[in-house]
């Protein structure tokens, strides 16, 4: 029974009221767990000894940057699914989240930068993390990029498909390249992910605000992906009852 | 925030932004996508021409 | 028209240039490798302009750095390296194009033989013709940044690793972005991020030289991602290609 229940879902006309009907759940939810892990950031957990109050802007830079990877990765196996299993739904899941996981690199970045200049004197610092996350902005845009290029929705589908796995195959090849290079290059004093023991409020208030972000991410990408499908799907029957 | 205020606030006000943008857009397009297929299906060729995108067969990333 | 002018600069498939297919496994990628060099050889310009533009590619580090003697040896290596990153950019995405508009491809992607291993040739041809000359410049050009004879020799050693490797990556982007609008920037787009472990290693290894640091490490790593990119690049670049041709 499991499996046809997982292939109902995949039926477009059976997912969008479906996911219409989630998405405020995860919104509600992420709005929850960041004004947790916001108060738990901001007003419980210590000063830190030696970076001060800057610090703070960890509890958004450190889950930024988990969940530009993480979406990444649920993105090429979506894009996977859809590619090896021809099933549309997921080829879409996959378009919709990558906007939203190049949002978090982009932000990953812009308060890295931040963090840079109290802490170390610039507004950048080419540190293995940082280095890796440009990268992996990079890799979100060609992804972005290509199926934008490409009218044919079917063969933008694949051909991103191909992208995102061959790049999450290389993420981990590229995160090391660059591990490698700094260290060569003598960066790790500077390193803006280098912390010293956390306190356990600090801890919690980044995985908190991490759950937040992901909230966050499914429910922008369940609404994308309704975007989604009413585009592509705008010739069927179902939609025409769905936007009645 | 022992002088680095701007940077604090910086980063959390940026996150807020695109957090608060991004949904914003994807509401507004579904609106747009929604007011051009009711007004296709009513039969309306000129809904066709009105300002709101019209979705097309050919791919657009819903931003 | 195109397909006029197709005719006058492909082989058709009865010329007498074509080798008869051979029962050795390795036939479909020798074949295909025989006849894009036979392509080239009509076109030479071709392969000039790749070699020109590693050579101005390189002098406009200097000149926009500056000369000094020990800023270029510094910058020496990694300058080269993207210098041949970027001229192997350029040669991409006339690999399946030609191909592509006579329909050359999707009679080599019908064939019986294996299309894989066609596009094995390929990847090879254009490795020879855009690759190789790159390593057989490239001590003339590190003599400019002032590299020492070892280190030159490690220059060349990682860029005979290297530009296969950048060649068989290459090629997926190329295959990708076969007829889609704004191919170039879009083949630039999606492949300089994949060279960026190989320019981190390859340079890398030069720089090791350079300061008496152990290279093997590097040409390893070197020759591990090689290897791994001669196993699955073609695989990758078939996939793609047929999406592309559908």
């Amino acid at each position: 029974m499991r499996p046809l229940h997982a292939f109902r879902y995949a039926a477009p006309a059976t997912f969008y009221p479906v996911a219409g009907r989630w998405q405020p759940f995860f919104a509600g939810l992420a709005v929850a767990l960041a004004i947790a892990g916001l108060g738990l950031g901001f007003f419980v957990a210590p000063t830190d000894a030696q970076q001060g109050e800057g610090y703070r802007i960890i509890f958004v830079h450190v889950p930024a940057s988990w969940m530009a990877m993480f979406i990444y990765c649920v993105m090429a196996f979506w894009a996977a699914v859809g590619l090896a299993f021809r099933v549309r739904l997921a080829s879409m899941m996959a378009s919709a989240l990558a906007p939203t996981g190049a949002l978090f690199a982009l932000l990953s970045l812009f308060t890295g930068a931040l963090w840079g200049k109290p802490m170390w004197g610039t507004w950048w610092v080419w540190d293995a993390r940082l280095t890796s996350t440009l990268i992996l902005f990079f890799l979100y845009l060609g992804f972005i990029a290509l199926q934008a290029a490409i009218d044919d929705p079917r063969r933008a589908d694949k051909a991103g498909a191909i992208v995102a796995l061959v790049g999450v195959v290389n993420v981990p090849i590229i995160y090391f390249s660059v591990r490698w290079w700094n260290t060569l290059h003598q960066g790790a004093s500077v390193s803006v992910t280098k912390s010293a023991s956390m306190a356990q409020t600090m801890l919690w208030a980044m995985l908190l605000m991490a759950l937040a972000f992901w909230m966050y991410a499914i429910a922008v990408a369940l609404a994308r992906v309704r975007n989604i499908l009413l585009e592509r799907e705008a010739h069927t029957e179902w939609v025409q009852h769905a936007v009645a | 925030m022992g002088g680095y205020a701007v940077h604090v606030w910086g980063s959390l006000g940026a996150c807020a932004v695109a957090m608060t943008v991004e949904p914003w857009r994807l509401r507004r397009r579904h609106r747009q996508l929604v007011a051009a297929l009711r007004r296709r299906g009513r039969g309306n060729a000129a809904g066709r021409l009105a300002n709101a995108p019209a979705p097309r067969q050919h791919r657009r990333q819903a931003a | 028209m195109t397909a006029l002018l197709s005719v006058q600069t492909h082989l058709p498939a009865s010329s007498p240039a074509t080798v008869q297919p051979s029962t050795a496994a390795a036939g479909p990628a020798l074949v295909a490798l025989r006849r894009d060099l036979l392509l080239a050889a009509r076109h030479r310009s071709e392969v000039l302009t790749a070699l020109t533009f590693f050579v101005v590619v390189t002098s406009l580090f200097p000149i926009g750095i500056g000369p000094e003697p020990e800023l270029l040896r510094r910058i020496g290596p990694g300058a080269l390296w993207v210098g041949a990153l970027l001229a192997t950019l350029l040669g991409l995405p006339r690999l399946f194009a030609a191909d592509h508009a006579d329909g050359t491809l999707e009679q080599m992607a019908l064939s019986p033989r294996s299309f894989t291993l066609q596009i094995a040739g390929k990847v090879a041809a254009h490795w020879l013709l855009c690759g190789l000359p790159l390593v057989l410049l490239a001590p003339l050009l590190g003599l400019q940044f002032g590299l020492d004879g070892d280190v030159l020799g490690v220059l060349v050693v990682s860029l005979l690793l290297g530009t296969p490797l950048l060649s068989l990556i290459g090629s997926i982007g190329a295959a990708l972005t076969l007829g889609v609008r704004g191919g170039g920037v879009l083949l630039a787009l999606l492949v300089l991020p994949l060279f960026i472990p190989a320019l981190v290693f390859g340079a890398g290894a030069v720089e090791a030289q350079a300061s008496g640091l152990g290279v093997r490490g590097h040409l390893s790593v070197l020759g591990a991602m090689l290897v791994l990119a001669l196993f699955f690049a073609p695989w990758a670049t078939t996939a793609a290609l047929r999406i592309a041709m559908e």
